[in-house]
């Protein structure tokens, strides 16, 4: 397992910025690795999975690499009148430098986004919304920001005005294929189990779990297994 | 430019080694490789002091530009492959395998492995490749280093012809040709050699070890030779060393480029020695 720190000029948000990169290190001559944008919540950066979790051993059967970027208190929404495109710059700039940096795949089925908190909100965001470059999302303990929280309106937080927009994209546009896990004792628990029915009700296929827990690490550190296991089940006994 | 942190677990120093890596991500396109040099440090280095004591950012943004022209004539066609520079820690080893056997200090079986060798001419190189945009082409790889560094590029470069294109020592420290009383500190002390050479007696006269004799072996085997660039400082007390190989390598008629520049043993003179290396990429 590589550990990579990386510095690098980002154009959607006009500064320089760090993300930290796991690789695995038995990477073959021509191999494309799949990817997975991992975020971290609101207060965090791009250094707390590597700090609060297992993550970087957890990942070690897959072929997997992990991109873990700094996203601020941004909810990684795009804000125009600052120059600063959060959105732009996770699901987009991000994949197209680390491929030209790192052997990653750039096939939608290969590219991943999930998170925690704040990251998971913009995760399932992403993956109603970018459906283009995510083939899957998910989300733990997700913030899904709704229009009446006032700081978000008019940067496009809201998750039934993100599904509504990816439900009308012309074919073969698809949005990514959901996972949501959340703690029962998490006060995000109701907004999370509200966007599970209404998932059902449109008929649309996505894993939905609730677990004991609450709003905290030991809850996201146990739980990104699952995430790990949902996006490569092929992989689970490692390669 | 992206300034790369990289923690590899690395098996033929069975350990983690750090590195710092210069890679152009936002410039390159899909696919595209870039040309690398390896950079090595000197005794008592790390990762870090290429990067903190010399402009080498700015120097490897300006060297990048000029591989392509986009300004002349309108069009963005390319005039060279960009630079990547790796740089790893690679502690007081003298880019070396250190043999397994008594560790004279501490009297237990020496049985870490540090193959110092094995990782910069073999490992460093495919992992590298494997996990960056680097070309694979011997052509496009270089190996450099200051004093111990200067010693490690060029027995690297010699001990794998086939992957080393370009070979670039400054202010050679070329321990083998050190005068015995010559070594008065702890790192080229008769303990410390004799823990990375085994029989540093003998490493001497070893065309295994000693650059000149290196040199002369593959000359006679009709090696083909990376190019080779040696640089000193007037005032380096190394200097005799660098100035020997340099007549050496002319007897033996062997193609290199020699310079002096004013300096000691020093980061002004490294600077300089790293754009004279930048001009020959």
């Amino acid at each position: 397992m590589a550990v990579i720190q990386m510095d690098f000029m980002s154009g959607a948000l006009q500064r320089w910025t760090t993300a930290q990169i796991l690789l695995p290190e038995d990477v073959k001559k021509g191999e494309k690795l799949k990817t997975l944008i991992l975020l971290h919540g609101n207060g965090g950066n791009h250094t707390d999975w590597l700090n609060y979790s297992n993550i970087a051993r957890y990942v070690r059967p897959y072929p997997l690499a992990v991109i873990l970027p700094d996203g601020d208190n941004s909810y990684y929404l795009n804000f125009p009148e600052r120059g600063e495109y959060y959105e732009e710059f996770i699901a987009k700039e991000l994949p197209e430098l680390m491929g030209c940096t790192f052997p990653l795949s750039d096939k939608r089925e290969d590219t991943f986004i999930a998170g925690l908190s704040m990251g998971g909100g913009a995760a399932i965001r992403m993956g109603l919304r970018r459906g283009d470059v995510f083939s899957k999302a998910a989300g733990l303990s997700s913030g899904l920001t709704v229009q009446a929280e006032a700081r978000m309106v008019g940067h496009g937080s809201d998750i039934y005005a993100a599904y509504e927009e990816g439900k009308q994209k012309e074919p073969p546009y698809e949005m990514a294929r959901l996972f949501l896990s959340i703690g029962e004792e998490d006060p995000l628990l109701h907004i999370n189990r509200r966007f599970h029915t209404f998932l059902e009700k449109e008929g649309v296929d996505h894993v939905y779990e609730e677990h004991p827990g609450a709003h905290n690490w030991d809850f996201w550190d146990g739980h990104i297994r699952d995430v790990l296991a949902f996006l490569m089940p092929e992989e689970k006994e490692g390669r | 430019m992206a300034i790369l942190h990289m923690d590899i677990e690395s098996a033929a120093m069975g350990r983690t080694v750090t590195l710092s890596a210069y890679v152009p991500s936002e410039a390159l396109k899909e696919g595209e490789t870039c040309k690398t040099l390896y950079l090595l440090h000197g005794v008592q280095g790390s990762y870090m002091n290429w990067l903190t004591a010399t402009n080498l950012f700015r120097m490897t943004a300006s060297h990048n530009a000029t591989c392509v022209d986009s300004s002349k004539n309108g069009s963005a066609e390319k005039q060279g492959k960009r630079l990547a520079i790796i740089i790893p820690s690679a502690g007081n080893g003298f880019y070396h395998q250190i043999p397994h056997g008594e560790d004279p200090v501490w009297q237990v079986p020496f049985a870490h492995k540090h193959d110092y060798q094995r990782f910069f001419g073999e490992e460093l190189v495919e992992l590298t490749r494997n996990l960056l945009p680097l070309s694979r082409l011997r052509e496009d790889t270089a190996i450099a280093g200051l004093s111990m560094g200067g010693y490690g590029a060029l027995r690297t470069a010699l001990l794998y012809p086939e992957t080393f294109g370009f070979a670039g020592g400054l202010s050679n420290a070329l321990i083998t040709r050190y005068a015995d009383e010559a070594r008065t500190s702890f790192y080229n002390s008769d303990e410390v050699l004799q823990v990375i050479f085994g029989d540093f007696q003998k490493a001497k006269t070893d065309p295994k070890e000693d650059v000149e004799l290196m040199f002369r072996k593959a000359l006679e085997a009709g090696t083909t030779l990376p190019r080779v660039y040696l640089a000193c400082g007037e005032q380096d007390p190394l200097r005799p060393l660098s100035v020997n190989l340099h007549r050496a390598l002319e007897s033996m008629g062997i193609p290199h480029e020699y310079e002096e520049h004013p300096g000691s043993h020093e980061w002004a003179f490294w600077e300089w020695g790293l754009g004279r290396i930048l001009e020959r990429l």
